[in-house]
C-alpha cells in the first residue's frame, strides 16, 4: 500500500512539470512572428485563429493580446505603436507580439496556494515575439 | 563397513527457488523487503521522470534561443550601409546570366549589431553584455575578386577575404580556433558546419550576417548544459517596383 500512496502523490507532482502550457504558448507567439516575416501581415481571420488557439490554454481576451508595430532606426526599435488588424508592413520594418493571460497559471496557485492578493506575487502566462518583416510588398 | 558418499547437485532453478524462498521466510511478518522494493522502485521512477523533465526543460529553452536567434540575423542582414554600398546596386545586372548584382554591397557593422542585440533581447531576454563572451559575430560582403570578410569577437576583430564561398567555412572555423582556446576541429560541436560538401554548398555570394554562439549555459531544473548555435542570413535583395 506504501507505494500506491507514493504514487498517488508524486506522479501528479511530475506530469505537473512535464506538461506545462508556457511553451506551446511561446511557440504561437512565435509562429505568429515568423508568419508576419515572411507576409507582412497579419488579418483578422489569422488573428482569431489564434486567439482560439490561445484560448485553448488559458484565457486570452483582445485586450490580453498586444500586437505592434515599428521601425528600426540605426538598428534600435524605435516608434512602436498599436498594430491595426490586415495592416501591411514593409520590409524592414518591426513587428511585436505581446501576450498575458487573464488568469493566474497553475503553477503559481500551487506555489502561493492560490490566487496571492498581492499581485506582483502572481504569474500569468506570458510569452513575446519580435521580427523584423521581410517582404517586399 | 562400507560408507557409500553421494553429492547431489541442485539445478540453478531449485537453488534459486530456495534462497529465494528463504529470504522472503527470514522477512516474514516485518513486510521490510515489499517496503524496500517498493522504494527503490519509487525512487528509479522518481529519478527517470526528473531527469525526462530536466531535459524538456532545457530543450525548450534552447529552441526557444535558437528561433530567437533566427529573427535576429534576419533582423541585422537588413542593416546595410547605403554610402558605403553606393557602387554595388547600380551596377544592376549581369548581363550574361541575368542576375542580380549584389558586389560591393556592405553591412553597417555598429547598426547590424544593434539590431541583433535588440532583437534577440526582445525574443529571450538576454542582454547583449551576458552573452558577448560567448559570440562570434561574422560579416561577409562579397565584391568582384571574392568575399570579405570581418570576424569580431569582443575587442578583437580580424579582417580576411576568401576568392569563393565554399572557402567560407574552414576560413571561419581556423579563426575560431584562434580565438577559442581548446578548440578541436574534429568535433562538430566546436565549430561551424554549414556545407555537407562543395556541391552543397549552403553559402552563396551575397553578403552575410553570421552569429556563432558558443558554449551558451543552459539552466535545466538542476543540471546545467552548454550549447552551441549557428545562426546566419543572407541579405535579399530585390529592387523595388
Amino acid at each position: 500500500m506504501s507505494k500506491i500512496y507514493a504514487f498517488i502523490i508524486i506522479v501528479p507532482f511530475i506530469a505537473l512539470l512535464l506538461f506545462t502550457k508556457q511553451r506551446y504558448i511561446k511557440d504561437l507567439t512565435d509562429s505568429t512572428a515568423y508568419v508576419v516575416k515572411i507576409t507582412g501581415m497579419i488579418t483578422t481571420e489569422e488573428y482569431s485563429k489564434l486567439k482560439a488557439k490561445l484560448n485553448k490554454f488559458a484565457r486570452f481576451d483582445d485586450a490580453n493580446i498586444i500586437l505592434m508595430k515599428g521601425v528600426y532606426n540605426t538598428g534600435t526599435l524605435t516608434n512602436m505603436t498599436a498594430y491595426i488588424l490586415g495592416t501591411q508592413l514593409n520590409k524592414g520594418d518591426a513587428f511585436l507580439i505581446y501576450i498575458k493571460s487573464v488568469d493566474v497559471s497553475n503553477y503559481s496557485k500551487l506555489q502561493n496556494g492560490g490566487v496571492n492578493s498581492d499581485d506582483t506575487q502572481n504569474l500569468y502566462y506570458c510569452a513575446k515575439a519580435q521580427c523584423r518583416v521581410e517582404y517586399v510588398p | 563397513m562400507i560408507h557409500k558418499t553421494s553429492i547431489t547437485v541442485q539445478k540453478p532453478s531449485a537453488v534459486w527457488n530456495t534462497s529465494h524462498k528463504l529470504f522472503l521466510d527470514s522477512q516474514k511478518g516485518s513486510g521490510l523487503t515489499v517496503v524496500f522494493l517498493g522504494l527503490s522502485g519509487i525512487l528509479i521512477v522518481l529519478l527517470v521522470f526528473l531527469s525526462i523533465a530536466d531535459y524538456a526543460l532545457y530543450s525548450t529553452k534552447r529552441n526557444i534561443i535558437s528561433r530567437g536567434i533566427d529573427y535576429a540575423v534576419c533582423a541585422a542582414i537588413q542593416e546595410i550601409d547605403r554610402t558605403e554600398s553606393k557602387d554595388g546596386p547600380a551596377s544592376g545586372f549581369d548581363e550574361t546570366m541575368g542576375k542580380m548584382l549584389v558586389d560591393g554591397i556592405v553591412l553597417n557593422e555598429a547598426s547590424s549589431d544593434n539590431a541583433f542585440f535588440s532583437t534577440m533581447q526582445m525574443n529571450f531576454g538576454i542582454k547583449r553584455e551576458n552573452i558577448s563572451d560567448h559570440i562570434l559575430i561574422i560579416t561577409v560582403s562579397p565584391n568582384t575578386a571574392g568575399l570579405n570578410y570581418i570576424i569580431r569577437k569582443g575587442q578583437q576583430r580580424l579582417e580576411g577575404s576568401v576568392t569563393s564561398p565554399d572557402q567560407l567555412e574552414p576560413a571561419i572555423n581556423n579563426v575560431v580556433r584562434q580565438f577559442w582556446e581548446g578548440t578541436d576541429l574534429e568535433q562538430d560541436g566546436h565549430i561551424v558546419n554549414v556545407n555537407g560538401n562543395l556541391k552543397t554548398n549552403q553559402f552563396k555570394k551575397v553578403p552575410y550576417y553570421l552569429v556563432f554562439i558558443k558554449d551558451y549555459q543552459i539552466d535545466g531544473l538542476f543540471k546545467k548544459r552548454t550549447a552551441m548555435f549557428v545562426g546566419f542570413a543572407g541579405a535579399k535583395i530585390e529592387r523595388r517596383k
